[in-house]
């Protein structure tokens, strides 16, 4: 840049001009720069994104010599923000199963390519199954707890039971993360009368405790709360509890005080290379990829050919694994896709009143 | 002519977005000022922006406070210690915004530096709770702003006519009485300029308050950003963005007008 | 007088502690940026390099790095161009008109950089700029060029303009006149101008997260990224190394400006 200092004599326009021109030189498109296929997937981040990336990402590039490269905040809104401005760089996406039905409802969403995606392995549960969206992976939401507690709390009640269990309790600020559930359960709802929500009920028993509740924003945070002992009891994904726990922070989980749920993936609409997303989905229905990324992150699989090479001795630390499913209670995703924006309104409300 | 560059410059990027950002406002189809009338009606719109002038309220005062004893200092300093406090109002003025913020993070959590330095000392038993709450958002934003609370102030002080103070002295005030009777009121200049200027600048603050605020602290540029990214109404945050705006727009003017706030950047009237 | 002698140290004491509030957030991340384990702690645990190896190895660092660097340095040269060309046309103008001339020319520094953001993604929508380069350069190009003209208006005014008149009457053109007298005379104020609009676009958060793209996440794009979705002490070596970058430029600064002699007083100094 230094040449255009010793243009002294040139004129002030034509200093501009050089300026302008040198400047457009370095300002390729970026898209032309990026050499080399790829696909970006928008995920959670944090532990969980890299131990997909040695179960998922790193085989599927050795393989396909796709690169897949990572994008935070994978919410809906950003995708829909982004489709608005016209600009979609997300090839794949997953979130929560709510996310599958209301992005399709929105259209926001492509359609899958099953003759590239072979469904045949999933497990036989209705609601994996859609135009729109794969199972990912299986994963509980637990109590996790801080071992210095006077006691091992056992059910929801504890996390309601401040005298017993002093300190904190961590919450996902989204309301879909099984904050009305584990309010209900904690009240006195028998499982199987969960639903459909009272969703009144649930905000009045967690008034019961609004002022020791700490909110976490993103799911890479809850491990932080945890991790520090900001929180003595957290509600909290159980990959990422575990995480915390092997991370050797003072903490226990909960196991058996679990709400099941799963996450899904999702091909956003106008994704720049949807082709290559549709064989990196494919790539990880796969039975062993399946295997891997339980193994690498406790999250369970949602093949159930995978759990063969699974040792036994993990059955336990698994979600939805034959010994949790026993006790674990299954989160309504039909009754959220139909509720999930009022009762968000309401849960904003609340949070501010 | 030589202008032209800057004013295509401001036009394309500054008045013609903006503008079209202030139309959007009162686009809706049911009448041009649904938007406003949302902000006032839903409580918890009006709880935000009510919260957002208390905290940078908050913010001023608390600049002012801390800010005041150290303009002082620099204005009667010898060389060598103005020197040194100079730098420790500047380095962070030159710092990036997330450093600090992580900073504050790091420093301020329940099992961060402070708390764990307290603990340690058996000087409290629980750790304290400064983040993630109104405090975080306090102390983050006073950190911020207090370089723009002290340079003013030392600006009016070094400035200051040092007869005054001493002509109050020799017919027979106290040193307090005279601080408060003549120094203070003299400077009284630099505190507004400061105050205005703090005040103005904390409305418009994002990253402190998503970062330190937790659910708590939430500001109106954060629901700008949560309108935009989360609930893509446009309409709604366009219409947060023009109150926003407005109320920048119209403090300066008056700062401008009445306290000279032109002078802080170096413009001469 | 007993009282003079109480308050000296009590001012003392206040001061030192509101320069340790500045400064210690800033200072913090240096020893947790050597830290062994993956997560924050403090004292930090071993000692390590890991984290330096991660921001400077190939990777979203580093690309985001680079990227801040060419995005900063052009824009910051686009706006000094276009900023001392605005400079000069200012001084040129008449007194009144002058005066509601800079109020617009340093618009970009009032309004509030969440309305400036929103403002721009929406018009970067339409104009299909959002996630380039070139979409961020010219951002905030108009974002530092009001610092640009502050910095060169305030060297212009303690300038001795009878030098221009006296080449131009021993007959240089206007252009040998700017070339060889007005610009080596406001240089110290362009420098100063350059290095300020350099550091703030390296700096700037909120507009870069509405604008930029995957290919175009700058540093604090990634920093930011870092904080909310990975608490990764990784953070903490990008802060580190921003820290130095801080150093550097401010004492850049502070030499620009004693050639100058006449850099703004205020909060620019």
């Amino acid at each position: 840049m230094s040449e255009f200092i010793n243009h002294g004599g040139q004129s002030r326009r034509a200093f501009l001009v050089g300026t302008a021109a040198a400047g457009a030189a370095l300002l390729a498109p970026a898209a032309a720069q990026a050499a080399n296929e790829r696909i970006v997937y928008a995920n959670w981040g944090g532990s969980w994104e890299k131990a997909m990336r040695r179960a998922w990402a790193d085989p599927f590039t050795k393989e396909s010599g796709i690169q897949v490269v990572s994008a935070s905040d994978n919410s809906l809104g950003r995708l829909q923000a982004m489709e608005q401005a016209g600009k979609v760089e997300w090839d794949l996406m997953e979130g929560l199963p709510e996310l599958a039905r209301v992005g399709a409802e929105k259209g926001l969403l492509e359609k899958l390519d099953f003759s590239i995606i072979n469904r045949d392995g999933i497990m036989k549960r209705p609601e994996f199954f859609n135009d729109y969206s794969i199972p990912e992976v299986i994963f509980g939401r637990v109590l996790i707890y801080d071992k210095r507690l006077p006691q091992k709390p056992t059910s929801w009640a504890s996390f309601w039971d401040i005298k017993t269990f002093p300190g904190k309790r961590a919450f996902y600020n989204k309301v879909e993360s099984g904050i009305l559930e584990a309010a209900l359960l904690a009240d006195g709802v028998p499982a199987d009368k969960l639903y459909p929500l009272d969703v009144d009920r649930a905000f009045k028993k967690l008034a019961q405790i609004r002022e020791h509740i700490i909110w976490y924003t993103t799911v890479t945070q809850s491990e932080q709360i945890m991790r520090e002992g900001q929180a003595t009891m957290g509600l909290l994904a159980d990959g990422r509890a575990l995480s915390v726990k092997s991370g050797g922070a003072p903490v226990e989980v909960a196991m058996d005080v679990s709400l099941l749920t799963w996450s899904v993936f999702v091909v956003p609409k106008g994704a720049p290379n949807k082709e290559a997303a549709m064989r990196f989905l494919a790539f990880v229905l796969d039975e062993h990829r399946q295997t891997a990324i339980a193994m690498a992150y406790n999250y369970g699989p949602v093949v159930p050919a995978a759990w063969k090479a699974i040792p036994k001795d993990r059955y336990n630390l698994i979600s939805g694994g034959p010994e949790a499913e026993k006790t674990a209670i299954f989160l309504n995703a039909d009754w959220w896709t139909a509720n999930l924006q009022p009762v968000t309104e309401k849960f904003q409300q609340w949070l501010l009143g | 002519m030589l202008l032209a560059p800057a004013l295509v410059l401001l036009a394309g990027l500054l008045v013609w977005p903006v503008a079209e950002l202030s139309l959007r406002s009162f686009a809706d189809p049911a009448g041009p000022l649904v938007f406003y009338e949302r902000l006032i009606s839903v409580p918890s719109y009006l709880q935000i922006l009510l919260r957002t002038l208390m905290f940078s309220a908050g913010t001023a005062l608390l600049c002012l406070l801390l800010g005041y004893p150290v303009a002082y200092a620099l204005a009667n300093a010898g060389p060598i210690a103005r020197g040194v406090i100079l730098i420790a109002v500047m380095l962070p003025f030159w710092t990036n915004l997330l450093v600090r913020s992580y900073g504050w993070i790091i420093f301020l959590s329940p099992r961060g530096v402070l708390n764990e330095a307290l603990l340690w000392l058996g000087m409290i038993r629980q750790p304290l709770d400064l983040i993630y709450n109104v405090q975080g958002v306090l102390i983050g934003m006073t950190q911020i702003m207090l370089p723009y609370m002290i340079l003013p102030l030392y600006a009016v002080m070094t400035r200051l006519d040092r007869r005054l103070p001493d002509a109050a002295r020799s017919l027979g005030a106290g040193p307090i009485a005279t601080f408060f009777k003549v120094y203070v009121p003299l400077t009284m200049p630099g505190a507004m300029a400061g105050l205005l200027l703090v005040f103005t600048i904390s409305l418009g603050f994002f990253v402190i308050p998503a970062l330190l605020g937790g659910a708590k602290g939430l500001m109106i540029a954060q629901l700008i950003e949560f309108n935009i990214n989360s609930s893509l109404n446009w309409g709604m945050a366009s219409a947060l963005s023009v109150t926003l705006l407005a109320t920048t727009l119209a403090i300066f003017w008056i700062g401008d007008r009445w306290f000279n706030l032109g002078a802080i950047w170096g413009i001469e009237r | 007088m007993s009282l003079r002698l109480l308050a000296r140290p009590l001012l003392g004491a206040i001061v030192f502690a509101v320069c340790a509030y500045l400064v210690i957030p800033t200072l913090i991340v240096v020893p947790i940026s050597f830290t062994q384990t993956d997560y924050i702690s403090f004292p930090p645990e071993g000692f390590s390099l890991q984290w330096y190896e991660t921001f400077l190895g190939a990777g979203p660092w580093r690309n985001a790095t680079l990227n801040s660097f060419l995005v900063a340095a052009i824009s910051a040269l686009l706006a000094t161009v276009v900023g001392t060309s605005a400079a000069l046309g200012l001084h040129r103008l008449p007194r009144a008109l002058a005066r509601l001339a800079i109020w617009i020319v340093l618009l970009p520094m009032v309004v509030p950089s969440i309305i400036m953001a929103v403002a721009l993604y929406g018009a970067f929508a339409s104009l299909d700029l959002i996630g380039t380069r070139i979409g961020l350069i010219l951002a905030h190009a108009l974002l530092t060029l009001p610092f640009v003209v502050i910095n060169v208006s305030a060297v212009m005014q303690k300038m001795d303009w009878r030098m221009v008149d006296a080449a131009r009457s021993l007959g240089a053109s206007p252009n040998k006149a700017f070339w060889k007298v007005t610009l080596p005379s406001i240089l110290p104020g362009v420098i100063a101008g350059l290095v300020f609009a350099f550091l703030t676009s390296f700096d700037e958060v909120v507009v870069a997260l509405f604008v930029t793209g995957i290919d175009s996440v700058t540093l604090p794009v990634q920093m930011w990224n870092g904080i909310r979705f990975e608490i990764s002490p990784a953070v903490a070596a990008a802060s580190t190394m921003l820290l130095l970058l801080s150093i550097f430029a401010l004492a850049a600064y502070g030499a620009a400006r004693r050639v100058g002699r006449s850099a703004p007083e205020g909060m620019n100094a």
